[in-house]
């Protein structure tokens, strides 16, 4: 790994702790101390991160996506990204506390979980050697970021109706609603195209556009999760706190197929040929 | 008559919808709990002993009534296709008993409205100021600026004003629901008419038959491989010739990502061995697959639907505009609500060009 892509995901986590820590100062109303700085901190962390992955991609001459290691820094940038495109919508950066711990997770799994000899970048074979495969994960990892932020405004959906104390500090349930519904939209549209794209990769790999493989079975279970989600919003009038359990829900489901599905896969017996 | 009623009643009812989406999603999540017998295996009876005798260490007596019940291949069984289709049917009844509704809501343009709606409309505005011409001259332009279509009808007293934009948008709702359907019934036509050959085995040189009543003959001309520094392959190849009638019609370089398509087959190339008897030979897979083409069109037309149905929604506006130039303005939007609430109060530029 270069010198350079360490050292920047290295300044990436401090940037991300600083930013989780400024957030949670704004929301306490000390806008006098660090906490007026929180979005400038959160945007050089992801500036940080987008330099890393940029010099880690021109090094391996693709977009990084080979293994947990590569794809959880991929999921970060989605979800940092996501969080501070939407925030200049929100007008309040409340939301910030309960989305970026969601980074930070990621970002501590990635640094301090996952051992060092699993992050050297490794060449693509010839099978993954796609324009349509470096989309899909491109994608994916918006589409999850997206999914992320909607969960942590679910939990301040959720936050704000049992702890008084947050009233007036964060947006109200209807507000927190239709931006839950704009993240959730996002995402949506992004895994319809993240699954069309792997489709048609797997249709030039292997000659069978689906394959029943167990990750695209929990992809299109995620999807049907949050159509859901769509449908009880639009047809039956769902608002609130239910559609919140929902998105929390399905971005259990998004990591679930991420971190938890491979042991699944094992247990069961079934096989995958998915590559991470 | 009156069970074919019922029965569509039902098919398109809100509640089912909800209900079928949930039990799709079950039927999917209980085949990821039994591993499931290829198709290849269920069609051989030796292939399916072994296979059952595998599956005995861990299910025990409980092996042959999870076969019967379909659990070893769920999503070929009733479990998964009851929901399936029926998700199918309602989804298509749905789309249709949307059409007349959609295609009066987009030729709709409604200019008079009657003044308890500007009361009770879910988003209201008042402005005041200026003479009638200015207000209605101001108005227009922000309305027109931001895209919006508008109709005016003049009375000797009031102006009224109607706008709207993004009505076509409507579309989008009936091009997904379209478009899933077509997907679906793309996708179950092909698992009926689609043939693959997992194991196509080439020996350099011999042209040999691809099956499946395949006209054409294929023969592999060579195999090479690049590898990176570190020994893991980078590139392999392998020259393929089509022979039709004995003749060669076509010769192309197959790669992985990269098939040869000929006659409506495709040949993928897997990799290379040691030949049985020395040498080495070429491992392609077959296949015939006519429903990826539709299928794709249907999939981009679901996701240009969900473009149209989540970041254009059909807004309307009517203003009513006073003798004293009194604007009274009211919104309807079939999506994204709070956002029409803003726009009407951005509508009248600030700082105010009339006082
Ligand atoms: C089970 C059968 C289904 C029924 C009865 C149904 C019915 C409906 C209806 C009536 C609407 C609102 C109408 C409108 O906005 O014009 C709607 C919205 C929607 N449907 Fe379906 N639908 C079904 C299945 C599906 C499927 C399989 C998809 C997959 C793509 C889907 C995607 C959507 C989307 C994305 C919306 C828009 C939601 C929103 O704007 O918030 N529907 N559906």
């Amino acid at each position: 790994m270069a010198i350079a892509e360490s050292n920047l995901i290295t300044l990436t986590y401090i940037f991300l702790t600083a930013a989780v820590a400024s957030y949670s100062l704004r929301l306490e109303g000390r806008v006098e101390t660090l906490g007026r700085w929180a979005t400038w901190i959160a945007r050089v962390a992801l500036a940080a991160l987008t330099a890393a992955l940029v010099i880690r991609g021109v090094e391996a001459g693709h977009v990084p996506f080979v293994g947990p290691y590569e794809f959880s820094l991929l999921f970060m940038w989605g979800i940092l990204a996501v969080y501070l495109w939407m925030e200049r919508g929100f007008g309040t950066q409340a939301a910030g506390l309960f989305i970026l711990p969601i980074a930070f997770a990621i970002g501590t799994y990635a640094v301090a979980v996952i051992p060092d000899a699993a992050k050297t970048s490794q060449p693509l074979s010839p099978a993954l050697q796609s324009p349509w495969l470096q989309i899909h994960v491109s994608a994916s990892a918006v589409a999850y970021g997206a999914f992320a932020v909607a969960a942590g405004l679910g939990v301040m959906l959720l936050a704000s109706e049992v702890l008084p104390g947050l009233a007036g500090r964060v947006p109200s349930s209807a507000q927190i609603d239709r931006f839950m519904w704009r993240a959730v939209a996002l995402g949506f549209f992004l895994l319809s195209s993240v699954q069309l794209t792997g489709a048609i990769w797997a249709q030039y790999a292997w000659g069978s556009y689906w394959n029943w493989d167990p990750k695209e079975i929990w992809a299109l279970l995620t999807w049907t999760l949050y159509l859901v989600y769509f449908h009880g919003r639009a047809l039956r009038g769902w608002r609130g706190h239910r559609l919140a359990v929902l998105a929390i829900v399905g971005f259990g489901l998004v990591v679930f197929g991420f971190y938890g599905l491979g042991q699944l896969v094992r247990l069961v017996g079934l096989e995958s040929m998915h590559v991470y | 008559m009156r069970i074919p009623t019922t029965l569509w009643n039902w098919l398109t009812s809100i509640r089912l919808a909800v209900i079928l989406l949930i039990a799709f999603g079950l039927a999917l999540f209980l085949g990821l709990l039994f591993p499931s017998m290829a198709p290849e295996v269920a069609a051989n009876a030796v292939e399916r002993g072994h296979w059952l005798a595998t599956a005995r260490a861990r299910y025990g007596p409980l092996t042959n009534a999870l076969f019967t019940l379909g659990l070893f291949d769920v999503y070929h069984s009733a479990w998964f296709r009851v929901p399936l289709v029926l998700l199918i049917l309602s989804t298509a009844a749905a789309a249709f008993n949307r059409v007349r509704p959609t295609w009066r809501a987009i030729n709709l343009t409604q200019v008079w409205m009657p003044d308890s709606f500007f009361d009770r409309a879910p988003d209201r505005e008042l402005i005041r100021g200026g003479s009638r011409a200015q207000a209605l001259n101001v108005l227009r332009a922000s309305l027109v600026r931001r895209r919006y279509r508008v109709v005016v009808e003049e009375e000797p007293e009031i102006i009224h004003l109607y706008a709207d934009r993004y009505r076509f948008a409507r579309l989008g709702s009936l091009a997904t629901h379209a478009g899933i359907v077509l997907l679906l019934v793309a996708v179950l036509i092909g698992g009926t008419i689609s043939w693959r050959e997992q194991h196509l085995v080439l020996v350099p040189g011999q042209a040999r038959a691809v099956g499946h009543g395949v006209s054409f003959q294929v023969r592999a001309e060579g195999f090479e491989m690049d590898r990176y520094p570190n020994g893991s392959p980078r590139d392999y190849r392998s020259d393929v010739t089509v022979l039709d009638g004995g003749q060669p019609v076509l010769r192309r370089t197959v790669r992985p990502n990269e098939p040869l398509q000929y006659g409506g087959v495709n040949l993928y190339l897997l990799h290379a061995e040691p030949g049985p008897r020395g040498g080495y030979q070429v491992i392609f897979s077959a296949a015939h697959d006519p429903s990826f083409g539709p299928a794709v069109a249907a999939a981009v037309l679901v996701l240009l639907g969900l473009v149209l149905s989540f970041y254009f929604p059909h807004q309307r506006v009517w203003a009513r505009i006073e003798p004293d130039g009194t604007i009274r303005l009211a919104g309807k939007s079939n999506r994204n609500r709070i956002d029409l609430g803003e726009e009407l109060k951005n509508l009248w530029p600030s700082p105010n060009p009339i006082l």
